[in-house]
């Protein structure tokens, strides 16, 4: 079977091509911004699973959550109620959870109009924070916080 | 294999490629990545090469007695690759996070400002501008519109420019995360019930 060619471009169908690419990704867009994702993220934009260790820092507040880290990294799931992710046997770290208020406002995960969460925070070995995140679904997020929790080796 | 043939498989395989990214940010609860790494790549190669065709040595203007009837180059299915090529190389860095499970670092901001443009003032809308400023450029282009295609190259790579030397700052301490507007500095006076009790 021999495909016909499309006829060639000219500039309405520029135009034509243009607004549906734009009318596509407007409706993708709001369908974004009108989910969980978008709705219990970080406030502030540039921290929304940014994958990057951007603090180093004593991690405070340890002593309310079960202690420094045991010689491994710590994943510290800070939530009013949520599932914790599923990590691989690949990763060699620790999963603790926790609704406490004064610790999700300690790490920056407790909002103005007090939800808790749902997030997650990185310690390292050493007990220092190197990362921490806003994640509505952090449970279906393994493969993600796998990768961060190995790059701290 | 026919030209029409070639160019459907074309566009096939840039709008898989575009949906299959969708589909896996989509997956790790990551679609703000996508929209402002594509909208930014996608737009500053759009205009990258408009910006090239309109100021190549050569390219003559349409006769001022005929400015709307003949068309300068006509884009095609070139232009979409080139946007798919912008949106990739914005991208690469999270690729190399799933491929090779590297965390992001400083120096991706090679790629299209990868960590800066997180910080740029109200991010999805600054890079839809830039997007969308970069497809007026092609249009513009396609109609014969050379000064109005070099005026909306010029705004992209302007909003792009001072959103990134306008962004805010990468926090550095957590005191400095809780600063964030909407991030609680204080417990709430109300009280929460709180699960004190940390369970592993």
């Amino acid at each position: 079977m021999t495909l016909s060619a499309p006829p060639a471009p000219t500039p309405h169908r520029v135009l034509a091509c243009c607004l549906a690419v734009v009318a596509v990704l407007g409706v993708a867009l709001a369908g974004h911004l009108a989910s969980d994702a978008h709705r219990l993220a970080d406030p502030n934009p540039g921290l929304r699973q940014l994958d990057y260790y951007y603090l180093d820092e004593p991690a405070p507040l340890l002593d309310r959550v079960g202690g420094e880290p045991d010689g491994r990294p710590l994943l510290l799931v800070v939530c009013a109620d949520c599932e914790p992710p599923t990590l691989r046997d690949d990763v060699d770290a620790e999963v603790r959870r926790t609704g406490d208020l004064e610790v999700a406002r300690a790490y920056g995960l407790l909002t103005d109009d007090g939800r808790i969460g749902p997030g997650y925070v990185i310690v390292d070995s050493g007990g220092a924070v190197r990362y921490r995140t806003f994640d509505a679904a952090l449970g279906a997020h393994g493969e993600e916080i796998r990768v961060l929790l190995r790059g701290l080796r | 294999m026919t030209r029409g043939a070639r160019t459907w498989l074309g566009v096939g395989a840039i709008v898989g490629v575009e949906v299959f990214l969708f589909v896996r940010y989509l997956e790790f609860g990551a679609l703000f990545h996508f929209f402002v790494h594509s909208f930014a790549g996608a737009g500053l190669a759009i205009a990258t090469v408009v910006g090239y065709r309109v100021c190549r040595p050569g390219a003559t203007p349409p006769p001022a007695s005929q400015p709307a009837l003949q068309p300068a180059l006509q884009p095609g299915l070139q232009f979409w690759a080139v946007a798919l090529v912008g949106h990739l190389a914005a991208g690469l860095p999270d690729v190399l996070f799933l491929l090779l499970d590297l965390p992001h670092r400083s120096w991706m901001d090679a790629f299209v400002a990868h960590v800066a443009i997180h910080f740029v003032p109200a991010p999805l809308l600054t890079t839809a501008v830039v997007f969308v400023a970069g497809l007026a450029a092609l249009v513009a282009q396609s109609y014969g519109r050379r000064r109005l295609a070099g005026a909306c190259v010029l705004a992209t790579l302007a909003v792009m420019s001072v959103a990134l030397v306008a962004r805010g700052p990468l926090p550095g301490t957590l005191e400095e995360v809780r600063a964030t507007p909407g991030v609680a500095l204080w417990c709430p006076l109300t009280t929460a019930d709180s699960a004190g009790a940390p369970t592993s």
